[in-house]
């Protein structure tokens, strides 16, 4: 056996240094292993969710009377998308988002019609005004919800 | 010390096996992550042939008129009354409120703003106007003078995935004076029986007229842009209208 006890000692140290010394990047690997899986359903999330315009962008028309436009938007993803987490922006202004045509239920390539609608009477537009639409979607996904966003120039017809 | 090295060794080894099963997890995490943001969202293309608004050898009725001797007011019609219009070809839907000014049974003239135009009638056919069991005698006829013009929407696929039918949508709009109409579906009016439209391949509609609540436009009106959206991918085309 060993010779002498301060070779059994320095073998028992080294044993707890390393064990300790083990823990700590096991520990830290399955931190790194933790994080990159979240990474991971977070990526799958986001790239299978995706909402697109269908609304012709040249000619979008805008009651500058009620400040509202009607938006029909496409879910051109891979999952479903939440109805109540849709937000629109025109020239950077949030917009009220309903859905006008009674959808429950946003499934891939089913197309839902909504309304927008300026409640601080910020925008006008009479007559034909480019403008900067940008529209944000969200998965419905229990866990990690994926979220999309697509910014569009598109062309405002008031009326 | 041949103990402590053994028992050196199998710590040694142990240790070395849960680094290995840690790595090969990190590695497997690492790949799946890269997997998924490899992943492929439909990308399709689908492009307009062509798209027009023409009158077609049959369609919604546009104007009704007397011509003469051929048609008769036939008699015990009620002033009032909605009628059908019977056409002697592929005709159906059509109808008018009949009036009869005087009240003598035969009948006068229609309102005009009655007519719904139906679908399937031949310019210069003669209709006869049934108001079914009024007690009129059903032999009244009209003359249709002018019938409506239809579109037809034609679209090709370009792109090399297959793409469903039930996922194009249309708009069509007018640039002069600028207006927007609403979005359909490409597959309210194809009758055909293909569910997808697989490269290469095109697909028409059957000829059809607008509709306010569906198109955004009433039948009279020529719009003459259309728009096409599948997911990220979109096309636009000037109506051929003659």
């Amino acid at each position: 056996m060993a010779n002498g006890p301060s070779e059994i000692i320095l073998l028992i140290a080294g044993l707890i240094v390393a064990g300790l010394v083990s823990g700590v990047l096991l520990e830290t690997w399955g931190d790194m292993d933790e994080a990159i899986r979240d990474k991971g359903e977070e990526s799958a999330a986001d790239v299978r969710t995706r909402a697109s315009l269908v609304n012709d962008p040249s000619n979008i028309a805008w009651d500058d009377t009620e400040k509202t436009a009607e938006i029909y938007l496409q879910n051109s993803g891979a999952v479903k998308l939440d109805l109540n987490k849709v937000a629109i922006f025109i020239d950077s202004l949030s917009l009220t988002v309903a859905v006008a045509d009674g959808s429950t239920i946003w499934t891939p390539g089913e197309v839902v019609h909504f309304t927008v609608d300026d409640t601080s009477d910020t925008l006008s537009f009479s007559g034909e005004n480019p403008a900067i639409m940008t529209i944000t979607v969200a998965s419905s996904d229990v866990g990690y919800a994926g979220a999309y966003t697509v910014t569009e120039e598109v062309r405002i017809v008031g009326s | 010390m041949a103990g402590s090295s053994v028992a050196a060794m199998v710590v040694g080894t142990v240790f070395i096996m849960i680094f290995g099963m840690a790595t090969v997890s990190l590695v497997d995490s690492v790949n799946e992550t890269s997997k998924n943001s490899d992943y492929d969202l439909p990308d399709p293309e689908v492009v307009f042939v062509v798209v027009t608004d023409k009158q077609e050898a049959t369609g919604p009725i546009s104007t009704l008129s007397w011509t003469g001797g051929v048609n008769s007011g036939g008699s015990g019609y009620v002033s009032g009354t909605t009628c059908s219009l019977v056409s002697s070809s592929s005709g159906t839907g059509a109808t008018i409120q009949v009036f009869d000014g005087d009240s003598d049974g035969v009948i006068d003239g229609f309102v005009g703003a009655s007519l719904v135009p139906g679908n399937g009638y031949e310019s210069g056919e003669v209709v006869t106007i049934d108001c079914g069991s009024d007690g009129s005698d059903g032999t009244a006829t009209y003359s249709i003078t002018a019938i409506e013009d239809q579109n037809t929407i034609t679209i090709q696929n370009t792109g090399s995935e297959t793409v469903q039918l039930s996922h194009i949508w249309i708009t069509i709009s007018d640039t002069s004076p600028t207006q927007q109409g609403t979005p359909f579906l490409f597959i309210e009016h194809y009758t055909g029986t293909n569910v997808y439209l697989f490269p290469g391949e095109d697909v028409s509609t059957e000829p059809f007229p607008l509709n306010q609540a569906t198109h955004g436009f009433s039948i009279g009106e020529d719009p003459d842009r259309a728009f096409l959206a599948i997911y990220n991918h979109n096309d636009a085309v000037s109506v051929t209208i003659t």
